[in-house]
């Protein structure tokens, strides 16, 4: 098992946002999450990678215990060595890519696997070299963020993330802020991913993709998982009220 | 007197008035880094004393606050430092200009989207590194402009320090004027200080050119 995330709750002052959420992602499992705005998707992600701290729950990654729950039942997390290394299993892919502005296309993806995590420049280099081929831009290392398109940032920071070789990748909307007509680049080489047998879990929005791509797809609504389960059952014989109605809202 | 004398004498007062101004930035930027991060302290005690602090900084003439420091240790402690007028000056605009930079600095920083951290956070980059590599370099790009109408400011503010009668040149500028009856010393500062700011906006437009390379 790469993460399981046990009875994850989260409130934002009076709002409960994660209600009792559970989760297990298997090597090489592809999840979608999908569910109306507001339903806490994004701090489920953001819990999941430590961006925002779990108020109760466990969550652990490769086996390795990164939170724990007290007999008060509050989260505890690990000491901060600890988390450091096991922050290492996982990337995030954000909505609006997040990439560094003042480093060039090949630095972004470089920096942090040379500075961070110390491994040889041309070793680095090389693997970035072949992440851009990869993601179509390897024209376009030596370009700055602000000269590519929101469908070659996106990539970019896809390779972005890849590079530190993480077990899991985690996507927020990854085509949200996206013109129409760029999602499918970014889309594609998800796919790809997904062909490679990378784990990976995707906030979307693009149904035909999570039913296409995904092994599994849960549906979150106001802080729950509603259903969850196998991409052709759940969009094509969905069980739950709530999921007939807001695929309803799609189908159009 | 011939205008070569003028010149001569007043050259040795342009060297103290380029010592304050080349000292003043030396010590008030990286002292206005320190004040902004107190400014954003977690503790609330030490964000009102900054807050304080800057807000006597800006809201005093900077005049009196070198009299402050040059007068305050005498009348305090009954101390008198030998030499200490040019210390006291030096002083006086660091303590005033870090106060500036750092509101600046700030303002560079609220420019910086959280997602920046959050990326950073994500690679696994310290917080050390956060700073340094990711979050400062964009912070001076962004408050370049700012910070050459500051520099421009200071080049014009070191004739204060005539206040403390320290001879810079504009304080020699009066007293010639004063003995030879001229206003010749007067136009000779002038043209000096908008030498100095032109040679200013020169290098600061240089060196925002050196960040262009990316928006
Ligand atoms: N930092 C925060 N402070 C306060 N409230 C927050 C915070 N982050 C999220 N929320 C609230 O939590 C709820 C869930 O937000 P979340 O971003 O997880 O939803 P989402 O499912 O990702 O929605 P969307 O599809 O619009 O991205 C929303 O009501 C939101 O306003
Ligand atoms: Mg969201």
């Amino acid at each position: 098992m790469i993460l399981e995330m046990k009875g994850i709750r989260k409130s934002f002052g009076g709002l409960e946002v994660l209600k009792d959420i559970s989760m297990n992602v298997d090597s090489g499992e592809v999840v979608s999450v999908i569910g109306p705005s507001g339903s806490g998707k994004s701090t489920l992600l953001r819990c999941a990678t430590f961006l925002e701290k779990t108020d109760a729950g466990t969550i652990s990654y490769m086996g390795r215990s990164a939170v724990t729950t007290n007999e008060k039942g509050e989260a505890v997390y690990v000491h901060h060595a600890e988390l450091n290394e096991i922050k290492r299993y996982f990337g995030l892919v954000f909505q609006q890519f997040n990439l560094f502005p003042h480093y060039s296309v090949l630095k972004n993806i470089t920096d942090a696997p040379v500075h961070v995590q110390k491994r040889p420049k041309e070793e680095v280099h090389a693997e970035a070299m072949e992440l851009l081929r990869k993601m179509n831009l390897e024209t376009r290392a030596d370009a700055y963020p602000c000269q590519l398109s929101g469908g070659q940032q996106q990539r970019v920071a896809i390779a972005r993330a890849l590079a530190l070789k993480p077990a899991i990748l985690f996507f927020d909307e990854p085509t949200s802020a996206l013109d129409p007509e760029l999602t499918g680049e970014v889309l594609k080489v998800i796919r790809q991913l997904a062909e490679e047998k990378m784990t990976m879990v995707v906030v979307t929005h693009e149904m035909p993709f999570a039913r296409a791509v995904s092994n599994r797809v849960i549906f979150m609504d106001k802080g729950v998982i509603v259903e969850q389960g196998d991409p052709e059952e759940v969009f094509g014989n969905p069980k739950q009220e709530r999921t007939v109605q807001f695929l309803r809202n799609y189908q159009r | 007197m011939t205008l070569s004398t003028m010149l001569s004498s007043m050259g040795g007062g342009m060297l103290g008035t380029c010592g304050i101004f080349f000292l003043t930035i030396l010590f008030s930027m990286p002292l206005g880094m320190v004040i902004m991060f107190l400014r954003r302290s977690r503790f609330r005690a030490v964000q009102e004393i900054t807050k304080l602090y800057i807000a006597v900084m800006r809201g005093t003439p900077l005049m009196l606050q070198l009299l402050m420091w040059y007068f305050g240790p005498y009348y305090l402690f009954e101390m008198s430092i030998r030499g200490y007028r040019f210390p006291a000056i030096i002083i006086g605009f660091s303590m005033n200009y870090a106060a500036y930079f750092a509101e600046i600095y700030r303002g560079g920083m609220d420019t910086i989207p959280k997602g920046q951290y959050e990326a950073a956070e994500i690679l696994g980059y310290s917080k050390a590194q956060t700073f340094f590599k990711i979050i400062l370099p964009q912070v001076m790009k962004a408050i370049l402009p700012s910070v050459t109408n500051e520099i421009i400011t200071l080049v014009k503010d070191t004739s204060l320090a005539f206040t403390l009668a320290y001879n810079e040149m504009f304080s020699i500028a009066k007293q010639i004027a004063a003995s030879q009856t001229s206003f010749v010393p007067f136009i000779i500062a002038g043209v000096f200080y908008f030498i100095a700011n032109y040679a200013v906006a020169f290098v600061m437009e240089r060196i925002e050119k050196a960040f262009d390379y990316y928006k």
